[in-house]
């Protein structure tokens, strides 16, 4: 029995100095980093922290003021210069909090070796961060905009970003790792989402807009809005959620403004497949499949009669196919291959691929590329027949 | 099977041969002494064993048509019943003018065995021939008749005392299911078992321990469902305890558990006879001992603790469901604050952001760190409970209030500690009274300080590996030789989903598996109902 205690003794001594209290570190010792930005100025690298500091008296709770503050620093490295910020700063900050990773513009049509090391080597930088990239302004300015009622705008930023997806299915957040994965990876380039501030009455707020491309190392330039959606609709995975606007003159962009219906999609799904021709060339064919339902229309015409929505599919399918294509004839032009085809090609073809990878990009570029799109309508919603405006 | 090869613990022959010329040893061989035929012989000896017990009676009589027997009557005041003693003794001895036939000299003993033969109108009633035999029963609370001229005694069974009367058991309260629990005497707990289990295979085999108290102690069992094997085991392990008295049904606990020396409950206690008439029908063994309305179950493993008896009497979907709330309960009660310490203190990146600063928000300007501030609120919590026990009931709850006032608010107000780590030790409180068996409760508040230094020391590491000695040595461990985690390891496919879920009893038709078990078929399935 004694020779038990004694042993059980031992190993409880043995097993402090395995694994020790060196990263012992008190709550109220600790800020919260909501999100940090990553930038480079004449050589030298800048981060931007975003920091959460309550203050004020214990009773609070989750009412209790907090105060935002950004801080910025910079350094031959960015790790050299995340720890100079603890230079003036009296509390440790916790890193691995935080929720979004800002680039800015500069940074990412320099070279994004300069930071892909930073970001996946340190182990208290979370894969699932959502990555932006800022237009124009420093990821400081972006941080330090004010986004009631959200406190902090980094959080903010991950908030409107899930939202808008669900909600009008616009833009994709891209993760840290999907990023990553998808920089080192042959046959796909990685996208980012942009956002922008903007004054709105006077006041400076944030704005998604865009998406940026990247080839290689650097980006080379951006998405519309409209060719943001169709990247959306393009991905092999299951989507869900989004709107879309047709016009039952077919005119999408220049119809009467009363011939607008909106249309939800519920979900959608891509399937591209390569073919070879006999003659060796090379053609994609993309295979889009929505769902969704009719979500608002503008004119008083019914049009919850068979033939009406066979027609409203039909416009339907053409926008997907339509905005599929402004994306596709984007990122040719970019010589960016943002949809993974050539990925694609290297697991089904990888003879092919072997002579193809070399020159990928300008290949890409010159593909042909076949879009199919078929949507069909399955509920209408609350109402069975169209308001009728009586006089 | 690690009883087989256990050892008895003393030789109960060394014991009981103490130094001579020893005062006590004086009397204890006067207590060895045969009854003499002389009436007068007998009554000084048993007055010098009766010194200065001033409520030991002796009453002195003579019977017969010419009062010609010389008797004495020998009992304990307040042990016995009065009425019976005067209407059925002494009424038939002094009333009667009663002449036992003729008396040949050398049937030594006719009168006494005329008398029980008979005139005297009890129904226990025996022969004695030693003074310590008449001490053993009077001081049980049986009345002695001793007669001139008889080598033999008369033990009359007079026995009767103030008692509580049976009641609901305080300590384990149910909603639904019988109400009556265990007394303080022995004899009306094994009523109120056999009143339950009407059969003769219910066995009572009686010992007495103690070489003062000479308490009663029953073992009840099964005889066509308990294992002979381990009913022999328990009786072995008893037979060999040398202890001057069992105030409880706990003092045996240290002696025939496996383990003496461990935390862990070994055995399991309850007042309700219920709970150990389904106990006894699993094949397992209560013990009951004169003095104490608590029954000791052996053996019992650790599943067990976490049923509560009304788990059986209600609709077996809420027990499934009460039963995995109890299962979580002992964790959280385990666990929790030493989740949060490790939490606060080593894994901040775990909490979600909006909680962290919730947290932080709490915490400014606590002065200790979290570990010590976990450690100062569960000491209180521990202190309150213990002292909400021992304050008479009229100021119980002022306790309470205090406790509430200054621990919840005013500690919180002077910034001593923070909220979240109140709520925290608060919970962690209530689920500590979730656990249905108070001892066990006892353990999981006691390992709970471990895990908590555990938490404070080496973060999660530490709670997993306090997890793993725990969980070692669960599994090392057994209740008279039966493991201490059956029916989960070793696995029983059958029996473990008796752990999670009540399972009804319409198809619940086997006993959990013990080995060298008899009779493991409950009953037969229900024949299945026609369809008209």
């Amino acid at each position: 029995m004694r020779r038990g205690i004694l042993l059980g003794m031992i190993m409880l001594l043995v097993l402090s100095s395995l694994g020790g209290c060196y990263n012992r570190v008190e709550l109220d010792e600790t800020v919260a980093v909501t999100g940090f930005g990553l930038d480079v100025d004449k050589g030298q690298k800048v981060i931007s922290v975003q920091i959460a500091s309550p203050s004020g008296k214990p009773e609070g709770g989750s009412n209790a003021e907090v105060e935002t503050m950004v801080l910025t620093e910079s350094a031959s490295g960015y790790a050299q210069a995340a720890r100079q910020i603890t230079l003036h700063f009296p509390r440790t900050p916790v890193w691995s909090l935080s929720t979004s990773i800002i680039l800015s513009e500069a940074l990412a049509r320099d070279d994004l070796r300069l930071m892909m090391d930073f970001v996946s080597r340190n182990r208290f930088i979370r894969p699932n961060m959502m990555m932006f990239l800022t237009l124009g302004t420093s990821p400081e300015e972006v941080m330090q905009v004010k986004t009631p009622p959200e406190e902090y705008s980094s959080l903010a930023l991950v908030k409107m970003m899930q939202g808008q997806e669900s909600q009008s299915g616009i833009y994709m957040p891209v993760s840290l790792r999907e990023f990553r994965s998808k920089y080192v990876t042959p046959g796909v380039e990685p996208v980012i989402p942009q956002v922008q501030i903007v004054e709105m009455d006077g006041e400076k707020v944030l704005q998604l807009q865009g998406v940026a491309v990247f080839l290689g190392h650097n980006m080379v330039g951006s998405l519309t809005e409209k060719e943001s959606y169709g990247l959306r609709l393009l991905v092999p995975e299951e989507n869900r959620g989004g709107l879309i606007t047709v016009n039952l003159s077919g005119d999408r962009e220049s119809g009467p403004l009363g011939e607008m219906v909106t249309m939800e999609i519920i979900r959608s799904r891509a399937r591209s497949t390569p073919r070879l021709n006999a003659d060796g060339s090379m053609v994609i064919s993309v295979d889009i499949e929505a769902d969704g339902n009719l979500y608002e229309q503008t004119t008083s015409e019914n049009l919850q009669t068979t033939a009406n929505l066979v027609r409203l599919e039909d416009l339907t399918s053409q926008a997907i196919k339509e905005d599929a294509l402004a994306c596709i004839h984007k990122a040719q032009l970019l010589k960016s291959d943002i949809f993974g085809w050539g990925s694609m090609i290297s697991r089904q073809h990888p003879d092919l691929w072997q002579r193809l990878e070399a020159d990928w990009p300008s290949f890409f570029a010159s593909l042909q590329v076949e879009v199919e799109a078929k949507y069909s309508i399955r509920r209408t919603y609350l109402i069975e027949e169209a308001m009728q405006i009586r006089n | 099977m690690r009883y087989i090869n256990r050892k008895p613990v003393r030789d109960q022959n060394n014991a009981s041969q103490p130094a001579k010329n020893d005062p006590v040893q004086a009397k204890t061989d006067l207590r060895l002494e045969g009854l003499s035929e002389q009436l007068d012989e007998n009554l000084q000896k048993l007055q010098l064993l009766l010194e200065n017990c001033s409520d030991a009676v002796t009453r002195e009589l003579s019977f017969g048509s010419e009062g010609s027997n010389k008797a004495a009557i020998l009992y304990f005041d307040g042990l016995i019943d009065r009425v019976e003693l005067e209407e059925h003794l002494l009424r038939p001895l002094l009333h009667n003018n009663y002449e036992p036939g003729d008396i040949s000299a050398d049937k030594q003993n006719q009168i006494v065995t005329a008398l029980i033969r008979e005139l005297l109108p009890m129904g226990e009633i025996k022969t004695l021939d030693t003074l310590e035999a008449v001490c053993d029963h009077i001081t049980a609370g049986d009345t002695v008749l001793l007669v001139d001229g008889q080598k033999q005694g008369i033990v009359v069974g007079t026995r009767s005392w103030q008692s509580r009367s049976i009641d609901t058991p305080q300590n384990e309260s149910t909603i639904w299911g019988p109400k009556d629990g265990f007394v303080e005497t022995l004899r009306f707990n094994t009523a109120q078992l056999r009143r339950r289990l009407k059969s003769t295979d219910l066995k009572m085999e009686a010992m007495s321990i103690g070489r003062i108290s000479k308490s009663s102690v029953v073992i009840c069992y099964m005889k066509d469902i308990a294992p002979d094997k381990l009913v022999s085991e328990v009786k072995s392990r008893l037979e060999v305890i040398d202890i001057d008295a069992i105030l409880d049904t706990a003092y045996l606990e240290e002696y025939i558990s496996d383990e003496k020396y461990s935390i862990l409950a070994q055995v399991e206690y309850t007042e309700k006879p219920d709970r150990i008439c389904g106990h006894l029908l699993e094949g397992r063994i209560a013990i009951l001992v004169d003095g104490s309305p608590m029954a000791m179950v052996v053996p019992a493993s650790f599943p067990q603790f976490l049923n509560a008896g009304e788990d059986y009497y209600q609709n077996f979907i809420a027990s499934t469901l009460l039963r995995l709330g109890r299962l979580a309960a002992f964790f959280i009660a385990l666990l929790l604050p030493s989740v949060y310490v490790a939490v606060v203190s080593y894994h901040q990146e775990m909490i979600p952001l909006s909680l962290y600063l919730t947290l932080v928000a709490a915490r400014q300007g606590v002065p200790f760190p979290a570990a010590i501030e976990a450690l100062i609120l569960e000491l209180a919590f521990e202190l309150l409970r213990e002292a909400g026990l021992r304050l008479p009931r009229a100021i119980g709850p002022a306790v309470s209030i205090v406790g509430a006032l200054i621990i919840g608010d005013a500690a919180v107000q002077a910034g001593l500690v923070s909220t979240p780590m109140v709520v925290v030790v608060a919970f962690t409180g209530i689920a500590s009274f979730v656990t249905p068996s108070y001892n066990a409760g006892l353990m999981v508040r006691i390992l709970r300080f471990g895990m908590l230094f555990l938490a404070a020391t080496l973060g999660f590491f530490g709670i997993i590996m306090g997890l793993l000695l725990l969980a070692v040595r669960m599994a090392s461990m057994s209740s008279l030789g039966q493991p201490y985690l059956s029916p989960v390891a070793p696995f029983n496919l059958s029996h473990v989903s008796d752990v999670l879920v009540r399972r009804p009893w319409s198809v619940d038709t086997t006993r959990p598996y013990r080995e060298g078990m008899k009779n493991q078929t409950r009953q037969k399935l229900p024949p299945k109902r026609e369809e008209s």
